[in-house]
């Protein structure tokens, strides 16, 4: 799958790797937020009334 | 079989594949992940404890005259006796460090935050905002993560009535010995369970109360264990308990 990304993109090779580093730290950023939220269900912290 | 459904077929896999990996992900971050998260924030909050409790010592510590409200029915004619004075410390500023909490019983020692927001709790336990600071009379309030972050407050099932909890401030060592908890909370094994939004737990107290609070049952946050103990010991203790 990397690879059909990789070949889908235009531009020269190293144009087609950055492009590809930005969307998967992009890609990771979205996913830490979800885990972070979805952490929330497991353990709030143990606040009272907050 | 038509290469329209083998296609499905192998979309459904990998989309399977896919969410195995997120979920094994989300598994690895919250039990392991967070924990090395709160392992440097507490390095970092441990190195400024010393210093914070030198400017929390010259800004926001003073002796004040300590007058307990007065109980009319108990005592109609009180005798005021000579003036009692307490180390009054005042709360610092919210995410700072400003005391070390040590149970014994269950291996704890940690830093302890100014505020009990997400992303406080997520360096250590927090300290309510409002509540009084640990040695002061009244009802001090902090709260901790059960599971994740650390778990700093994971073993507090395992606290009984007698228990000790030290928590060193600017001004001192406050011991806190476990008491029974209440009835209108205690479940068979003897521990406080309440709903999240059961204020009660938090409110002002005579004495001087220590407070902890934290998610239950492990791994979810349905729940609040309640652990309160009562000060025996520290700068505060005589003025405050010659009072009750």
């Amino acid at each position: 799958m990397i690879k059909a990304i990789y070949l889908w993109l235009p531009g020269p090779s190293a144009a087609r790797v950055a492009i590809m580093l930005v969307i998967a730290w992009l890609l990771l950023v979205v996913v830490v937020w979800s885990y972070e939220l979805l952490g929330d269900f497991l353990d709030t912290g143990g606040a009272v009334g907050e | 079989m038509s290469p329209r459904l083998i296609r499905i077929i192998r979309g459904a896999g990998w989309s399977l594949i896919w969410a195995g990996v997120y979920l094994m992900g989300f598994v690895a971050y919250q039990l392991w992940f967070t924990n090395l998260l709160t392992a440097r924030d507490q390095s970092a909050l441990a190195a400024s404890l010393e210093q914070n409790f030198a400017v929390a010592v010259s800004n926001r510590v003073e002796e004040v005259p300590y007058e307990p409200i007065p109980d009319p029915v108990a005592d109609p004619d009180p005798d005021p006796g000579p003036p009692r004075i307490l180390l009054q410390e005042a709360e610092g500023p919210a995410g700072e460090a400003f005391a070390q909490i040590r149970i014994a019983k269950i291996d704890l020692d940690v830093t302890i935050i100014e505020g009990v927001r997400r992303r406080d709790l997520k360096k250590g336990p927090g300290h309510l905002s409002g509540s009084p600071l640990p040695g002061q009379p009244g009802n001090s309030v902090i709260s901790g993560h059960r599971t994740t972050y650390g778990a700093p407050f994971g073993s507090l099932d395992k606290l009984q009535p007698g228990d000790r909890i030290e928590v060193e401030t600017a001004i001192g060592v406050h011991v806190y010995e476990v008491r029974e908890a209440p009835e209108q909370c205690r479940d068979e094994d003897g521990r406080c369970i309440v709903r999240p939004t059961d204020l009660w737990v938090i409110e002002p107290r005579e004495s001087a109360w220590l407070t902890l609070t934290t998610c239950h049952p492990k791994f979810s946050s349905r729940r609040r264990l309640i652990v309160f103990a009562e000060l025996i010991e520290g700068p505060n203790a005589d003025v405050i308990l010659a009072s009750a």
